[in-house]
């Protein structure tokens, strides 16, 4: 019977392996993978080919939505030309971006890993606290943050700056990245860690040489997520900010492209592919750790 | 070792710049020289781009003829409230902001009162139409009237000469006509939606009808009459004979795009579906012809008695001054359901703001730039202090400095404003 099996096994391996064998499983494979692709990428599809036709064309019911016979660039001009898109509102995301997610996943990692190992009283309360921070939402939040944002004016000149946004964006992102990489750390064997205190390391060191290695999926997993939060946000950037030049890209775009009851499609659409354009670069670089950081602990 | 700083010259410096840090702290206020004096406008993004240039020229111009920084900041109107929710929240923000419809009711606690600036402006420019608009609860007015978007049919000419049909003059003409349209595939796209335009129509329609919201008193609500019914039953109608079904579902924009795209043979709209159409060049589907040339405006139809503006007080915009220690005082009182019902009619004398009408006129954008001079004139002049209140509580503020230079007198006739 072993035998039997054994010349089984190597027969299905031989056959798995034939040209045509492999062609049946793309097609299969690929069949099933396209609609998804295709229902995940269509927003982006229509925002590239609206972003690429002229007015003329948007504004005709009877061209395709789904193509454009006319390429044009004229809306990517509008926005270089006429509005402070690429020198100022892309440049002022950057930044708040960047350093917002700094200063939240620094600080997040220091609480995730306090809540993950350290044991004190109350422990799980905090991690539970966290929690529910990060559930309270920004609609209720911005007023209080406005006295908070004006208090600080009084004395360091935030409002109507980018600084108002890097001061309140962590107030959110924070306990995101506190409750993603609690979970996380939790998932990072001690006894690795303990026998870094046996090698006569300190706790920080420890963290440092030990645990964030181990633990780098779930921190850029972190980064990303608040990274996009950041990059997405509108609210906050809306009431803080009111100065043309100091706006983010959600809010000028909202600003500019739209008025009244006219929206310039065309400009707008331009304007979401080139603001998608830096979230879809940074994903691709991590995608390797987003998912593994994603799956951490979904087998053991 | 030459340059290189001493351990004492170290100290010193250190001790230097943690005791300046220490005197903004407890001052809490930021040094005088850090302190920039500006005047600071909120406004909406305007459909017409252009408007929003010309605002900002204006305000420029003030500013050098004033000799103080000036700013004007847009969002969209959507975000408006929002945005002075927050400032009211925080108490700061910008000097003057434009509103519309309830705001003056929800923030006058927060307005600066504006008796002498809206007499002022009332007899330089030969009187008001209407006193209430811009009333407050106080009977003070919070707000000033600063121009008002018309709502009239825009309409495609060329349908209705194709089907021998004259430009309608009442409700059941729009119906008959429409309902004509509608059977060549060109629809009549008035939004029955929760958008605010939606609103201002089915309001103006009622009012049409002689049905109203509230009584005079402002208070005793009389929706439920046999004139709303009425006017009801003819919206159903032209639903059912002139409209489709997607009209349920729009927002403020899709009647412009159902119009310029051909489909739609008339909306109930401001100018901005034509002036859209006008700027990105549209054009009759099938042909080269522009379509803004076939769109005509025409003033809103009688209904069952009168005719009546579909805008309404909704759609007047107010200058307000924020009060000094926010946000603005500019929001007009108006009592908004019965405003609304008695303000709107149009023919009726007394109930649009004299220096505040159409928008697309230009006698009328002359009128609304002198009262938005004005405004500014007053605030600085008039209102010493409010500007340097409002940017950090200094008492040479901007509105000092020209208080000495100008006795603090209110600005004078028209040549001043």
């Amino acid at each position: 019977m072993a035998s039997r099996a054994a010349t089984m096994a190597v027969g299905v391996g031989v056959k798995a392996k034939t040209p045509g064998w492999r062609i049946r499983q793309a097609i299969v494979t690929y069949t099933a993978l396209i609609p998804y692709v295709a229902f995940a990428l269509f927003p982006l599809y229509l925002m590239l080919v609206t972003s690429l036709k002229t007015k003329q064309e948007i504004n005709d019911p009877f061209s395709s939505p789904f193509w454009v016979t006319g390429i044009t660039l004229e809306n990517y001009k509008y926005l270089a030309e006429r509005t402070p898109f690429f020198d100022h509102w892309l440049v002022n995301t950057l930044i708040v971006a960047v350093l917002a997610t700094t200063i939240s996943v620094v600080i997040g990692i220091l609480a995730a890993y306090a809540l993950a190992r350290l044991r004190f009283r109350g422990v799980e309360t905090f991690g539970i606290a966290v929690f529910i921070t990060y559930l309270v939402p920004t609609s209720l939040l911005f007023l209080p943050l406005m006295e908070v944002i004006n208090q600080i004016d009084k004395i360091i000149p935030v409002r109507d700056t980018i600084w108002s946004l890097v001061i309140t964006y962590p107030t959110f992102l924070i306990p995101f990245v506190t409750w993603l990489l609690m979970g996380y750390f939790r998932t990072v064997p001690f006894e690795v860690e303990e026998c870094a205190y046996i090698d006569g390391c300190t706790r920080l060191r420890a963290l440092v040489r030990i645990v964030l290695p181990m633990a780098l999926p779930g921190i850029v997993c972190a980064v990303l997520f608040a990274f996009t939060l950041c990059w997405n946000e509108f609210l906050y950037s809306l009431v803080f900010i009111q100065d043309q030049l100091q706006k983010t890209l959600s809010v000028g775009v909202f600003t500019e492209l739209i008025r009244g009851d006219i929206y310039f499609w065309g400009s707008l659409m331009a304007a979401c592919i080139t603001g998608t354009l830096p979230i879809i670069v940074v994903y691709a670089f991590f995608m390797d750790y987003y998912v593994s950081g994603l799956t951490a602990g979904a087998i053991k | 070792m030459q340059g290189m700083l001493s351990r004492r010259a170290l100290l010193r410096a250190s001790l230097g710049t943690s005791a300046g840090l220490a005197g903004i702290l407890l001052a809490r206020q930021a040094p005088v020289l850090a302190q920039e004096r500006e005047l600071k406008l909120l406004t909406w993004s305007h459909f017409v781009p252009s408007s929003d240039e010309e605002l900002q020229r204006q305000l420029e111009e003030f500013g050098k003829m004033a000799g103080i920084k000036v700013r004007m900041d847009r969002v969209a109107h959507l975000q408006l409230p929002a945005v002075l929710a927050s400032e009211v929240q925080g108490q700061k923000g910008h000097d003057i902001t434009i509103a519309g419809g309830g705001n003056p009711h929800l923030y006058a606690d927060h307005l600066v009162v504006l008796d002498d600036l809206h007499d002022k402006i009332g007899r330089s420019g030969g009187g008001w139409t209407n006193l209430e608009l811009g009333k407050g609860p106080d009977n003070h007015y919070h707000a000033i009237p600063w121009y008002f978007i018309s709502f009239p049919i825009a309409i495609r000419t060329d349908l209705v000469a194709e089907i021998g049909e004259d430009l309608p003059d009442t409700w059941e003409d729009v119906h008959r006509i429409g309902k004509k349209l509608k059977a060549k595939g060109h629809p009549v796209g008035i939004q029955l939606a929760h958008s605010a335009d939606s609103n201002h129509i089915l309001r103006g329609i009622i009012w049409s009808w002689g049905g109203k919201l509230v009584e005079a008193d402002g208070k005793t609500v009389a929706i439920n009459s046999k004139e709303t019914v009425e006017a009801y039953k003819f919206i159903k109608a032209l639903y059912e004979d002139c409209m489709e079904p997607e009209v349920l579902a729009w927002d403020d924009r899709n009647n412009n795009v159902c119009l310029n795209s051909g489909k739609c043979s008339m909306i109930l709209n401001p100018i901005s579906a034509y002036n859209s159409a006008r700027k990105d060049n549209a054009l009759i589907p099938g042909t080269n012809i522009p379509i803004h040339i076939v769109i005509n405006h025409i003033m809103p139809p009688k209904g069952a008695g009168r005719a009546a503006h579909v805008g309404g007080t909704q759609r007047h915009w107010y200058l307000e001054v924020l009060a000094g220690a926010g946000l603005g005082q500019a929001v007009p009182r108006v009592p908004l359901p019965e405003g609304a019902a008695g303000a709107v009619h149009h023919g009726e004398p007394g109930l649009q703001p004299a220096a505040a009408t159409c928008l697309c006129h230009a006698s009328h954008l002359r009128l609304q730039s002198q009262v938005l001079l004005c405004a500014l004139h007053w605030l600085v002049h008039a209102r010493s202090g409010l500007a340097g209140a409002t940017h950090g509580g200094h008492a040479g503020g901007v509105g000092s400095l020209h208080h000495s230079r100008h006795g603090g007198r209110v600005c004078h006739g028209q040549a001043e404003c």
